[in-house]
């Protein structure tokens, strides 16, 4: 029988309506595989990456081969939640139904897995605790006798390479026959006490009170609002058992329970893991290329190296030459000489413009998905995922970290800005990774202000592909300048402080090709998938505003402002009204008026600038609403708007007024 | 835990080599490894002295081995050393005096024995008169006292360290510090200070500003590494002593 915990409210499940199914719940550190088991027992599949926390949303999908549903979380640290993405996935744990508890573990850092393993198994939830990475532990010389600690633990433990499918079979046996561990660790005796007055204060939870007693007494005190209520009669009575101990004890609670996890831990490592010294194995061109990329000077050059590869590539290739291809060789010459030659059979002259018109399904919405942003996106795709695969992005956050600090975030909001650079729609997600509600909405603003989304990013770099390398420089100074100047005021005005920055590096790994092209193509699919019916809409949009004469009525209207203050061309102005559906819509429209040389340089500058800070698309807007409010979304979506006009303005005046040319 | 209580094993051993340093000066020998040792003193220990290869037989002698030397130099300076403490500035008496010495000196280790020593200014005798053996802060000549226990902003680059503690009350915090391998005991190496601080934690590397750098408090591995090569020294010291 399923009872709704009382934590619903304020730890919501990222998702509802779930079958009445037992389920299997994948839990454990970040970056240990989760996702990859995930696959592994479902089929489905899911983006994996070299960083911590690629997966923020839970997930879940029928097991192929097992009576459960298997669900999979975001990575955890501890059962002590320490960032929105970590409540959520301990809230799953909380979410009744649970069949069994799987575990993942790195078996090269078994201290860290096992003192989660032992938390967990404080719940009295069925636990199965799977050691992956188990190849490299191997190479490194760590023997591990998982019978033993199998044992030891009183559950099933089993070693699985995921990335290559190793272990599966042992995985599903273990999966099939989880148990209840008899382990039980004796705690200092006025922390005990204190854990079963707690328990006595708790109503019905699926998992043993004594755990969420525990889980309280290692937090700190407001962490008993967030899971109980607040102001409720019993968090009032638990928040006063915990300061009378915290009180009695002198050293932080949380210390003296992590101790004891910490003795039994040392003991199973010193009974089930013997290393192999010698057979120690580091990659030294890894080694190097780790001290490089974190080095403030060599890190420096990489992260400018990349980004001009990025340019080569994304812009000077795919953006360039491919685009050029696609759109004269084989939409202009090949595909469209034929449909435009078959309609014009075609009595209805509005059926014909409807279709191939200036404004029509194939001439626009069409080429402009396929011909333009597909071939940009898709490269942006393939150096992203690499770069996800490598284990480079928590170093760049090493790199920033200080920089961050002046508009008060951290080095970790490098991974949803970055994430920014691929879709501002999932990393308006991924800021859940950061700890307080200040860094989430200070990085949700810079993300909607001015970070451009990877078709976007890859049609700015076609455009600066033809002005020159030299001004693109210029533009992403100027912009960097803006960001930073929003996100300093945005940290003077917001209360609070930025907080610590600590972070994981994952081994650098050299991506695997299946994978990159994996993600590239899900990417893409998904992408084309979901953008095509907005190009479509929008240009039906623009065909009907264009024949009822609203179009023209709306350019003349603010003919003052993109003409006058602007300086750009008329037509712009759709430009921008197709901006409120998406992202890219714009930037294929101005890439394709500036390669018609209907802007000069200058107006290309001003119409990127304004482009890339304008408004964030509707589905971006929408998370932006879910994720922070609707006060919050809407004031962001507003002050991005005002802003952008307004600063492309006075870029355009200072530009003219220093006779700047490009 | 079981295993971790073998009760008073070391100190026994402990007072057993401290009694046979001492029968050595008695007979105005000087210890050293390799010298050959009254079985009396030894005691009925003398299996679990083999045992531990503090001590080992030849023919129908029982003699020190390098180990057995360096542990009993070990307690005897601890000893001495604590003496001298409690003497000159406890001010205790005699009595009082002997009966902490005897408790100090299983407690304190070489790294606090160096310290006590370099606060007193390297003394060379303990109140009653006989020799304190030197450690490496004398040949050294240290005169500052290094704190034994450092924030990890005070390591350099490359240097390696024990965790002593987190020094942090806020809970969540010590919670997620521990769960990525800051534990108390755990061996770490700081990679680099700048841009951020990076540290290797067994195979956890882990990047961090100067906030959390500042509540992590590490007992540097250098000391050690010079009291370990203190007992290939013992030549020097004994022909400096005469």
């Amino acid at each position: 029988m399923e009872r709704a915990p009382k934590t619903d409210r304020t730890m919501p499940l990222a998702h509802g309506g779930e079958p009445q199914e037992r389920k299997l719940v994948l839990v454990g550190n970040p970056n240990v595989g989760k996702s990859k088991i995930f696959s592994m027992l479902t089929g489905q599949y899911v983006i994996v990456s070299n960083y911590p926390g690629t997966t923020v949303e839970i997930k879940s999908g029928k097991a192929t081969d097992l009576d459960y549903y298997v669900v999979d979380t975001p990575g955890i640290t501890s059962v002590v939640p320490h960032s929105e993405e970590e409540r959520v996935a301990l809230s799953t744990l909380l979410s009744g139904n649970v069949g069994a508890v799987l575990q993942v573990g790195d078996a090269q850092n078994l201290r860290r897995t096992l003192l989660l393993t032992l938390a967990l198994l404080e719940t009295d939830l069925p636990v199965v605790l799977d050691l992956n990475i188990a190849d490299e532990a191997e190479k490194k010389g760590y023997v591990i006798d998982a019978a033993r600690l199998s044992k030891s633990l009183g559950i099933p433990v089993v070693m699985t390479v995921a990335t290559e499918g190793k272990g599966r079979r042992e995985l599903l046996e273990a999966a099939r026959r989880p148990s209840k561990s008899s382990l039980r660790i004796a705690y200092d005796t006025r922390v005990e006490s204190a854990a079963s007055e707690i328990a006595a204060h708790l109503t019905d939870y699926p998992v043993s009170k004594r755990a969420i007693a525990l889980t309280l007494l290692s937090g700190n005190l407001p962490l008993v609002d967030s899971l109980l209520g607040e102001g409720r009669n019993e968090s009032r009575a638990i928040r006063e058992i915990i300061g009378r101990t915290q009180v009695r004890v002198l050293e932080p609670l949380s210390r003296i329970i992590l101790n004891a996890r910490m003795a039994l831990v040392e003991r199973l490592i010193r009974e089930c893991v013997t290393l192999h010294v010698g057979r120690g194995f580091r990659s030294q061109f890894a080694e190097k290329l780790d001290r490089f990329s974190t080095h403030p000077l060599g890190g420096a050059l990489l992260l400018l190296g990349i980004l001009f590869v990025i340019y080569e590539f994304v812009g000077v290739f795919a953006a360039g030459t491919v685009v050029d291809f696609i759109q004269n060789v084989v939409f202009g010459e090949i595909l469209l000489p034929p449909i435009v030659g078959a309609l014009s059979r075609v009595p209805y002259a509005l059926v014909r413009d409807f279709l191939v018109g200036p404004y029509g399904q194939i001439t626009m919405g069409i080429t402009y998905a396929i011909a333009i942003v597909f071939p940009t996106v898709t490269a942006f795709y393939i150096v992203f995922s690499f770069l996800e695969d490598t284990g480079y992005l928590p170093r760049l956050e090493v790199m920033i970290n200080r920089l961050f600090s002046i508009i008060g975030l951290n080095g970790k909001a490098v991974i949803p800005i970055i994430l920014g650079f691929g879709c501002g729609t999932m990393a308006a997600i991924v800021t859940r990774i950061l700890e307080t509600r200040r860094e989430r909405i200070i990085a949700t603003l810079i993300l909607a202000l001015g970070i451009p989304c990877a078709p976007q990013m890859g049609l700015i770099l076609g455009m600066f592909a033809r002005i020159g390398f030299i001004p693109l420089v210029f533009f992403f100074v100027l912009l960097t300048a803006q960001l930073m100047a929003a996100g300093w005021l945005a940290s003077k005005l917001l209360p609070g402080q930025t907080t610590a920055f600590v972070t994981e590096l994952p081994p650098y790994r050299l991506p695997h090709l299946r994978d990159v092209a994996g993600k590239t193509a899900y990417r893409s699919y998904w992408f084309v998938r979901e953008v095509i019916p907005w190009f479509l809409l929008g240009t039906a949009m623009l065909f009907v505003a264009d024949l009822t004469g609203a179009l023209p009525g709306m350019k003349k209207l603010l003919d003052p402002v993109v003409v006058g203050f602007l300086s750009l061309p008329a037509d712009t102005t759709e430009g921008f009204i197709l901006g409120f559906l998406r992202r890219e819509y714009v930037a294929a429209y101005f890439f394709d008026i500036y390669g018609r040389g209907l802007m000069d340089n200058l107006q290309a500058f001003v119409a990127t600038m304004v482009m890339t800070l304008f408004v964030p698309c509707v589905a971006n807007t929408f998370v932006i609403i879910k994720e922070r409010g609707l006060l919050v979304g809407l004031a962001i979506v507003c002050f991005v708007v005002v802003y952008a006009i307004t600063a492309g303005g006075i870029l355009n005046a200072v530009l003219r007024l220093l006779h700047v040319t490009f | 835990m079981e295993e971790i209580c073998r009760p008073c094993s070391r100190e026994d051993l402990e007072e057993i080599l401290e009694e046979i340093w001492t029968t050595l000066e008695l007979k105005n020998e000087i210890p050293a490894s390799g010298a050959r040792i009254p079985t009396a003193a030894a005691g009925d220990k003398l299996e679990v002295l083999v045992s531990e290869g503090l001590v080992r037989q030849q023919d129908k002698d029982v003699i020190l081995t390098d180990e057995g030397f360096r542990k009993a130099k070990e307690i005897i300076r601890s000893h001495r050393l604590a003496e001298r403490l409690l003497h000159d500035v406890l001010d205790l008496q005699s009595e009082e005096m002997e009966r902490s010495a005897c408790r100090y000196e299983h407690m304190l280790g070489t790294e606090a024995a160096d310290s006590v020593c370099i606060l007193l200014g390297h003394p060379r005798t303990c109140p009653h008169g006989k020799a304190i053996p030197p450690g490496d802060c004398c040949e050294a000549g240290e005169t500052t006292l290094r704190p034994l226990v450092v924030p990890l902003t005070e390591l350099d680059s490359g240097e390696t360290a024990t965790v002593a503690y987190v020094g942090t009350r806020d809970n969540a915090r010590l919670s997620y510090l521990t769960s990525l391998g800051v534990m108390t005991g755990r061996p770490v190496q700081l990679v680099q200070r700048h841009p951020s601080y990076i540290v290797k934690i067994d195979e956890t590397t882990v990047a961090f500003d100067d906030a959390i750098a500042r509540e992590i408090f590490v007992r540097p591995a250098h000391r050690k590494r010079q009291a370990a090569k203190g007992a290939g020294r013992r030549f020097r010291w004994r022909n400096g002593r005469g």
